[in-house]
C-alpha cells in the first residue's frame, strides 16, 4: 500500500508540473521506481492508477504530446481547474455544514472528503442521521450535468433518453429528475432508481437552461407510466378519509358520503402501481369503475384467495 | 493497523499538505484530528511518503521537504500544491443540498452559521444551479413538524390523535417526543407513548391532530428508536420470503432483519412482521411475485389466502 501511494502522489505531483500534456513512457520514466518492469504490467498498473485519480475527481486531461508526429496521447491535470475557489468558511460555518452533511445523508456514508479539503474540522459531529437519502449511483453524474449544462443520457422504460436535466428533487422517498427530454421532444420527469442504465454525459454547456425551471411534481406513482390513462373512482371508509385527503388532497375526492367516506378520482397510468395502492386499505376501500380496473383487482385477488 | 486504503490516505494527504504548509505548520494532534488520521498512520506516511515526494530528476531541488519535530508537522517546498483541490459542482450540490434540508427543519428564521455557510457556497455556483435540487424529506404538514420539533426542543407533551396502520384503529394517546427522522419519504417521530408504556414510532401522516401540553416531561433515559431501531428488537415474530425481481422493492421500503441473494434475480429476504394487518397488504400487493418460505402458525399464506378473500367479499355485492 505504501508503495501504491508513494507511487500515486508522485504520479499527481507530476502532473500538476507538468507544463504540456505529458506520453505514457515519459511518466514511466519519471516515475521508473514506482511502476512495473513489465510492459504490459506497466499499461494496466498506469490505467489504473489514471481510473483512480478521475474517480477521486482530479481533473485529468488528455492532448497531443508536443513534438510528437503521428500524435500521442498526452496527460495533465489542468491546474486551474484543480486550484479553483474554495469557499472561505469559518470555522463555525464548517461544524455548521459538517453537522448538517452527517443529518441529512445522501448515500450510505457521509463523505469528509470535501471537509478536509475545507481545512479539516477538530470536532466532529456525533449525531445520529434524521434523514438518509437515497444515494443513487447516477446522482452525482446527474448533478454534475445539471451545474455544468451537459447533457445526460440513460435507458429508462427500455427507451434511450438524451436529456437536458434542468432540476433534481427528492419527493416522496425518491429522487426525481425533470428536464427536456430531446428523445420526446418535451419535459419529463424521471425517477432516478428506475433507470437502467448508468448515466452518460455530454459536453459542458451543452445547452441553455430555462429562463424558470418548472417545478418537480409530487405525483404519486400511478400517475407515471405508459398505460392508456383512465380515471378510477375510488371509494374509502372513513377511517382512511384524513390519510387520504393528506395524501391526495382535497382536490381528489370527488364527493363525500354521510358516512364519513369518500370518493376519489384519481388519473392511473400505472394499474399496477394504482392496485398496489388500493390494496394498502384491505377491505377498507374499494374501486367503483371503470369496470376494467374493478377486474383486474378481482382477478388478482382470485389469484390468492 | 488502520484500515485506510491507499485511495483513503492519498484523499488526506491532498489536503493536509496544502493546509500545513498553508498554516507554516501544525501539530500532529491537530492534523490527526482535523482530518481522521490515526496518529501513526500519519507518522510512517510522513516519514515514507510525504518526504518522498518531488519531480524527476528527485534531485534536492526537486523533493518538497516534511517533517516532524517535538509533535509539530511541517512542510516546505510543496508549491505543486499550493491550494487544496477545489470543490467539484456536484459537490457544492450535495452540500447545499444536505444544508437547505436541514434549514428547512430547523426552527427559526435564523440559521447562524449554517445559513451564512450555506450563502458562501450559493456563491459558489451559477445563480440557476443554486434551486436546481430541491429535497422535501418526507410528507408532513410542517405546522405539525415545527410543532413536534420545539415540543422535542422544550421536552413538552403532545397529545395526538393517530391512527394506526397496523392495527386499522384511531387512538388518542399522550405522548413525550424524543426524536424526528425522516425515512423513504416520510417523517416518523419517536416518543415515549404513556398509553403503551414504553417507546413507540409514529408516522407524522397518521398523526390527525395534536395538541401540546404544558406538563414538561422529564429528561428522556434511552435514545429514541430511528425508523431503522423500531423493528430491530426480537419481539416480532418473523417472516422468511422469496422475492422475485418485480417485488425487489419490499426491501427498499420496510426495514427488514437480512437478506440473501438466492440465484442472481430472486432475494430471501427476513421481515419483521409488527401486526398482521401490515403482513396482509405486504402479501396482497406483491401476490404471486413472493413466495411464504417460512411464517409462524397463521402468518403464511393461509393468511394471504384469508386476506384475499375478505376484500373479494367487498366486490361480490
Amino acid at each position: 500500500m505504501e508503495s501504491k501511494l508513494k507511487r500515486l502522489m508522485n504520479l499527481v505531483t507530476a502532473l500538476l508540473h507538468a507544463e504540456w500534456p505529458k506520453t505514457r513512457d515519459e511518466l514511466r520514466a519519471d516515475l521508473r521506481e514506482y511502476y512495473a518492469e513489465d510492459d504490459e504490467s506497466f499499461r494496466r498498473q498506469f490505467e489504473r492508477d489514471k481510473d483512480e485519480l478521475r474517480a477521486m475527481g482530479i481533473p485529468l486531461i488528455t492532448g497531443s504530446a508536443p513534438d510528437t508526429d503521428p500524435p500521442v496521447t498526452g496527460y495533465r491535470i489542468d491546474r486551474s481547474r484543480y486550484r479553483g475557489d474554495l469557499p472561505d468558511l469559518t470555522p463555525d460555518e464548517l461544524a455548521a455544514l459538517h453537522l448538517a452533511n452527517n443529518l441529512v445523508r445522501l448515500g450510505d456514508t457521509p463523505s469528509d472528503d470535501p471537509f478536509w479539503r475545507l481545512g479539516g474540522q477538530s470536532d466532529k459531529p456525533d449525531v445520529a442521521a434524521v434523514a438518509q437519502l437515497p444515494g443513487e449511483p447516477a446522482l452525482s453524474d446527474l448533478m454534475d450535468a445539471i451545474a455544468e449544462r451537459r447533457t445526460a443520457t440513460f435507458s429508462y422504460h427500455g427507451v434511450e433518453r438524451v436529456l437536458e436535466p434542468h432540476r433534481l428533487a427528492f419527493r416522496n422517498g425518491h429522487w426525481h429528475v425533470k428536464g427536456h427530454d430531446r428523445t420526446r421532444d418535451g419535459e419529463r420527469q424521471f425517477r432516478v432508481d428506475r433507470f437502467q442504465s448508468e448515466v452518460g454525459r455530454g459536453e459542458p454547456g451543452g445547452f441553455e437552461r430555462p429562463q424558470k425551471a418548472s417545478v418537480v411534481e409530487d405525483r404519486p406513482a400511478w400517475r407515471y407510466g405508459d398505460d392508456e390513462p383512465v380515471t378510477a373512482r375510488l371509494a374509502v371508509d372513513a377511517p382512511h378519509v384524513p390519510w387520504v385527503l393528506g395524501h391526495l388532497g382535497e382536490a381528489a375526492v370527488a364527493n363525500h358520503r354521510e358516512d364519513g367516506s369518500v370518493v376519489v378520482e384519481e388519473v392511473v397510468c400505472n394499474r399496477e402501481a394504482f392496485r398496489s395502492f388500493v390494496l394498502t386499505f384491505l377491505e377498507g376501500a374499494e374501486i367503483l369503475g371503470p369496470p376494467e380496473l374493478r377486474d383486474d383487482l378481482i382477478g388478482w385477488l382470485e389469484g390468492m384467495a | 493497523m488502520s484500515n485506510l486504503t491507499a485511495l483513503d490516505r492519498l484523499r488526506r494527504l491532498l489536503a493536509i499538505i496544502p493546509w500545513v504548509a498553508a498554516e507554516g505548520g501544525m501539530a500532529l494532534d491537530e492534523v490527526t484530528r482535523r482530518f481522521d488520521y490515526p496518529r501513526d498512520d500519519l507518522l510512517e506516511d510522513i516519514w515514507f511518503v510525504v518526504q518522498m515526494i518531488g519531480v524527476a530528476p528527485f534531485g534536492p531541488g526537486d523533493m518538497l521537504e516534511a517533517g516532524v519535530e517535538d509533535d509539530w508537522m511541517h512542510i516546505e517546498y510543496s508549491h505543486w500544491f499550493a491550494r487544496p483541490m477545489m470543490l467539484r459542482p456536484e459537490e457544492v450540490l450535495g452540500l447545499l443540498a444536505a444544508g437547505q434540508s436541514v434549514a428547512e427543519f430547523s426552527i427559526g428564521d435564523d440559521l447562524g452559521p449554517l445559513g451564512r455557510a450555506l450563502t458562501k457556497l450559493s456563491a459558489m455556483v451559477e445563480p440557476e444551479v443554486r434551486d436546481a435540487i430541491d429535497v422535501r424529506l418526507g410528507v408532513a404538514d410542517d405546522e405539525l413538524l415545527e410543532a413536534l420539533q420545539q415540543a422535542r426542543v422544550d421536552r413538552r407533551i403532545v397529545e395526538i390523535d393517530y391512527y394506526s396502520y397496523g392495527r386499522d384503529e384511531l387512538t388518542t394517546r399522550v405522548v413525550e417526543p424524543h426524536a424526528l427522522t425522516a425515512d423513504i419519504g416520510h417523517w416518523y417521530l419517536s416518543a415515549h407513548c404513556r398509553m403503551a408504556g414504553a417507546t413507540r414510532v409514529f408516522r407524522l401522516d397518521r398523526i390527525s391532530r395534536y395538541a401540546v401540553g404544558d406538563e414538561v416531561y422529564p429528561e428522556p433515559t434511552s435514545p429514541g428508536a430511528g425508523p431503522e431501531g423500531f423493528l430491530a428488537d426480537g419481539d416480532y415474530p418473523e417472516v422468511e420470503l422469496l422475492l422475485e425481481p418485480s417485488v425487489r422493492w419490499v426491501v427498499t421500503q420496510y426495514p427488514h432483519r437480512g437478506t440473501e441473494d438466492v440465484d442472481g434475480e430472486h432475494l430471501r429476504v427476513r421481515l419483521a412482521v409488527a401486526s398482521t394487518a401490515w403482513l396482509e397488504r405486504l402479501l396482497l400487493r406483491v401476490g404471486t411475485a413472493a413466495t411464504v418460505l417460512e411464517a409462524p402458525e397463521g402468518l403464511g399464506l393461509d393468511l394471504r389466502s384469508s386476506a384475499a378473500a375478505r376484500v373479494l367479499a367487498r366486490y361480490s355485492g
